[in-house]
């Protein structure tokens, strides 16, 4: 019979040791400055679709408006995804990128 | 339209008889006038995960576009909600959900006139010359933004 290795009387096997340090790949939820859509109203959106308040809605609508772009958030995959589903419900230029770490 | 009342979720607008037609005329060219949308990465050489969600992203708006046309035909026909005064005049009650409804309606409109205008950039002074083809366009485009700013000055009025 084949002795069998048990633990050591007060070790732990913790499963996600295995996994530890792989995480899951981030994108960034970015906005692009367009022509049409006002200023409030982007800063509107932002407010609605992530609850910030006014200051932080408004920093990044100035992003988009002076450089052209911002970075709203950084997710994983299917959270990223949802949030610009919801921004491009409001008709902002929104896209995902990857977060290239 | 203007606004007769603000309280914390609950804006109440006052409409003429000619401005709830214009608004009902606007939301009526919704079928007309689509807007495109930005792919969801902007990289046309897209690959797994990403093709699948622009797909999915697509899918979605249309279904989002199909509820949102239902939805604020509800909410413009409802006795309650839309509440017909003396003299032709409506009250429209809107809780945050169906003022952010009704902006999106509107502001796809606006996108989607825009475009059908081609896109000018009335910032650098670009103006679209009216002719037959573009004047309706034009409309629902000026409309829509008289609109939107009456429901923004209320949304946003409420910090």
């Amino acid at each position: 019979m084949t002795p069998v290795e048990m633990p050591l009387p007060g070790t732990e096997i913790r499963p996600d040791e295995a996994s530890k340090g792989v995480r899951e790949p981030e994108y960034l939820v970015v906005c692009w400055n367009d022509p049409i859509n006002a200023m409030l109203y982007v800063t509107h959106v932002f407010r609605t679709v992530f609850g910030w308040d006014r200051k932080k809605a408004e920093k990044h609508m100035r992003e988009v408006h002076e450089q052209g772009r911002s970075v709203l958030t950084r997710e994983g995959f299917e959270k990223a995804e949802f949030y610009v589903h919801q921004l491009q419900k409001f008709s902002l230029q929104a896209t995902l990128e990857p977060a290239g770490d | 339209m203007k606004l007769v009342s603000r309280e914390p979720g609950r804006l109440v607008f006052r409409l003429n008889s000619r401005e709830y037609d214009a608004l009902r005329a606007a939301v009526a060219l919704r079928s007309h006038l689509t807007r495109r949308r930005r792919p969801l990465t902007g990289d046309t050489a897209v690959s797994g995960p990403l093709r699948g969600a622009e797909e999915d992203l697509d899918e979605a708006l249309k279904a989002h576009r199909d509820e949102l046309t239902t939805s604020v035909d509800a909410l413009l026909s409802d006795s309650v909600r839309c509440a017909l005064q003396p003299r032709g005049v409506r009250l429209l009650t809107l809780d945050t959900d169906d003022a952010n409804l009704l902006l999106q309606v509107l502001n796809d409109l606006r996108v989607g006139a825009w475009e059908r205008l081609g896109c000018p950039d009335f910032e650098a002074g670009e103006r679209p010359e009216v002719n037959e083809g573009n004047f309706i366009c034009l409309w629902a485009f000026q409309v829509t933004e008289l609109f939107e700013a009456h429901l923004l000055d209320g949304l946003m009025g409420e910090d």
